[in-house]
């Protein structure tokens, strides 16, 4: 088990004194065998996390443990974990088959026994035929295969993937995950790994910790995240096409709670209505372009005019605007629905499928 | 048409001099300037010369010392200012230093040198050693380690360039690189051997051909400081070959001494280029199925 304690991590700017934080305080378990991702946008730690579960950098605060064992100061040689980059970083002068076996030539493992590994760990990654190339003689994914390769041959307790395949094309992208998700479960190793790729995310990991601004907003099950955001931020963040944002507030009228916003009134199920502390709050109704239909103008229902239709191939997206109101709503519809711009229509909101955000309380989810 | 002045000033610069340097190394020309053609005579000459054993053994012990120590120095600054103490300002601080004595004109230099190995009791070296105790009497430095002395001035003039390309080979390689080796488990020792020794290659046979060849056909440097004395010890084919051409004026045989230098440095061009595969460097890096 891998667990983060209270890491926090500075660099600091030795000419004016300058330290930025690019990781601020994270807590974050990881089970034996378990294989997470850590999600954000660009710049939010997500490398420099990694590095200093891999022992190349040194947290400045908080603790990091391997099985209830602080290795803060233990080097990555010792930390027996294996390590994909997202340049691959194959030693260019090493042949492929003396790149997979260099961590064990370096750990003294017999030559014979270490190429004997090599050459069984490249069979299961489908590289055998290569092994005599140098790096710069293979294409992205077989560089991508070695790499792997070379991170597994000294069958590590830990694997850690820092943007393996944002070098690749998408369709091979697609077949990589799949097979890396196969190999892991297939040996079992705890596995961490960096993405920026909300949908490889998703689906690769048992649990996602998404980070922002150096922090996790929210470590659960891709299910859970999609489906339970904690705060606006992750409801904004997963998704796409991204869930819609609308600011109003939430009001009593006639004994029920009624969300208020320019154009829109929506009568919360009496199942769902938020706790009286958020009445009156500015708070934000978050609403999956999947999650809203398009119907005859009955109860509880918005008129749209539609702006724009585009064609998503499977389905289509509207986006459309609120007769007395000026933000753009974008809604999934099926295809057989015959829409056109100009038109005006009514939405229907699905009863348990809304969030409603409290955005005088950072965003926190006050429906969950 | 446009090549046209270029192979112009090609011709009157480099293949014209050469002509006349080979045709000269054929005649007796000499300060009568009325040059006979005498077939080989002049490279006959050479080899009953009874100073060429010496002088060719100085030559080879020259170039071979300071070759040696100039790439293993620029390999350990190289190194160490950009690997071990890599962007740190002391670094670039050191390799700045080094680079002062190429920035003065060589006399300066040579004048340096002989100011601190002069013989008498005002030189630096003595005046240390008698200061000290180490000596009881002035010591002729370059009398005594002529050759030994011109290595060093050669090499500590010819490292800062040498480290200069060194640095940026090594600071071209990606930092994700040592990274992942860190991760492997090696340490600096295989770090060194296996991802910097191999990316240095090519600036290291670059730096091997011409420093060679720098070494066996410059006299310059050597001149100014021991002028090739005492008696021969520190002369070299490329010095001897000047001072028979303008010193003794026998230019023919000056000339043919040249084309023999030449002929020595084009012969160790091939050897190097054959030892460090300059095939591989040439061929396409990518094998296409
Ligand atoms: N060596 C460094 N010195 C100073 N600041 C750094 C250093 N490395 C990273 N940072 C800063 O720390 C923050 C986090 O960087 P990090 O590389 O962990 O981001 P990331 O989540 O991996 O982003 P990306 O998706 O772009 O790779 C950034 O603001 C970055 O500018
Ligand atoms: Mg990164």
């Amino acid at each position: 088990m891998i667990q983060l304690k209270g890491v926090v991590k500075e660099y600091g700017n030795a000419k004016n004194k300058e330290v930025t934080r690019a990781v601020d305080g994270i807590d974050l378990e990881i089970n034996q065998g378990e294989f997470i991702a850590l999600l954000g946008p660009s710049g939010c730690g997500k490398t420099t996390t990694l590095m200093m579960i891999a022992g190349l950098l040194k947290a400045t605060k908080g603790e990091i443990l391997f099985d209830g064992k602080v290795v803060n100061q233990m080097e990555p040689k010792d930390r027996n974990i294996g390590m994909v980059f997202q340049s691959y970083a194959l030693y260019p002068h090493l042949k492929v088959i003396d790149n997979i076996a260099f961590p064990l030539r370096e750990k003294k493992v017999p030559k014979a026994e270490a190429y004997e590994k090599a050459k069984n760990i490249a069979k299961k990654l489908q590289i055998e035929n290569l092994l005599n190339r140098k790096p710069a003689q293979l294409s992205g994914g077989q560089q991508q295969r070695v790499a792997m390769a070379r991170a597994l041959v000294k069958e590590p307790q830990i694997l850690l993937l820092d943007e393996p395949m944002s070098n690749l094309d998408a369709r091979l992208k697609l077949d990589l995950r799949d097979e890396i998700r196969k190999l892991q479960r297939e040996i079992g190793v705890t596995t961490i790994i960096v993405t920026h790729d909300q949908e490889e995310a998703l689906a690769i990991s048992d649990r996602v910790a998404v980070l922002d601004a150096g922090k996790i907003q929210q470590y659960d099950t891709p299910y859970n995240l999609y489906h339970k955001p904690k705060n606006l931020f992750i409801a904004n963040f997963l998704g796409t096409p991204p869930m819609n944002i609308v600011e109003g507030h939430v009001e009593e009228q006639d004994g029920r709670q009624v969300f208020a916003a320019e154009g829109v009134r929506y009568m919360l199920p009496q199942n769902r209505e938020v706790a009286k502390e958020h009445i009156g709050c500015r708070v934000a109704i978050g609403l999956r372009p999947n999650d809203i239909r398009i119907c005859e103008s009955t109860e509880n229902t918005i008129p749209v005019r539609i702006e724009l239709v585009e064609q998503l191939g499977a389905e289509q997206l509207i986006k459309a605007k609120p007769l007395a109101g000026d933000h753009i709503i974008r809604i999934v519809a099926e295809n057989e629905m015959k829409l056109k711009a100009g038109e005006t229509v009514s939405i229907r909101i699905l009863e348990n499928k809304f969030h409603l955000f409290n955005l005088e309380r950072n965003g926190i989810n006050i429906l969950s | 048409m446009f090549i046209l002045p270029f192979a112009l000033l090609t011709l009157t610069f480099f293949i014209l001099p050469a002509i006349a340097t080979v045709w000269m190394s054929f005649t007796d020309l000499d300060v009568k300037m009325k040059p006979n053609f005498i077939g080989l005579e002049n490279y006959i000459r050479i080899f009953q010369d009874y100073s060429l054993g010496e002088i060719l053994q100085n030559t080879i012990v020259y170039a071979v010392a300071s070759l040696g120590f100039v790439l293993l120095l620029s390999l350990i600054i190289a190194i160490s200012t950009q690997y071990f103490m890599k962007g740190k300002t002391v670094a670039t601080g050191y390799r700045v230093l080094w680079l002062i004595p190429s920035l003065f004109p060589s006399v300066v230099f040579a004048i340096f040198w002989k100011y601190i190995f002069d013989p008498t009791e005002n030189g630096f070296l003595n005046k240390i050693g008698m200061h000290l105790g180490a000596v009881d009497e002035p010591v002729s430095w370059i009398t005594r380690y002529a050759m030994p002395i011109v290595i060093l001035g050669t090499v500590v003039g010819s490292v800062s360039s040498n480290v200069i390309l060194l640095s940026s080979s090594i600071n071209s390689i990606p930092e994700d690189l040592y990274k992942a080796a860190r991760v492997d488990g090696a340490g600096e020792k295989s770090i060194i051997l296996k991802i910097i020794l191999p990316t240095l290659r090519w600036p290291l046979m670059y730096i091997t051909i011409t420093t060679l060849i720098g070494f066996v056909s410059s006299y310059f440097f050597i001149m100014l400081l021991t002028d090739g004395g005492p008696m021969h010890d520190s002369t070299t084919l490329a010095l001897y070959s000047y001072q028979q051409a303008f010193q003794l004026k026998y230019y023919g045989y000056g000339a043919a001494i040249s084309m023999f230098v030449v002929v020595i440095a084009l012969a160790l061009t091939l050897v190097l280029l054959r030892l460090f595969d300059f095939d591989a460097l040439v061929q396409p890096s990518r094998i296409e199925e």
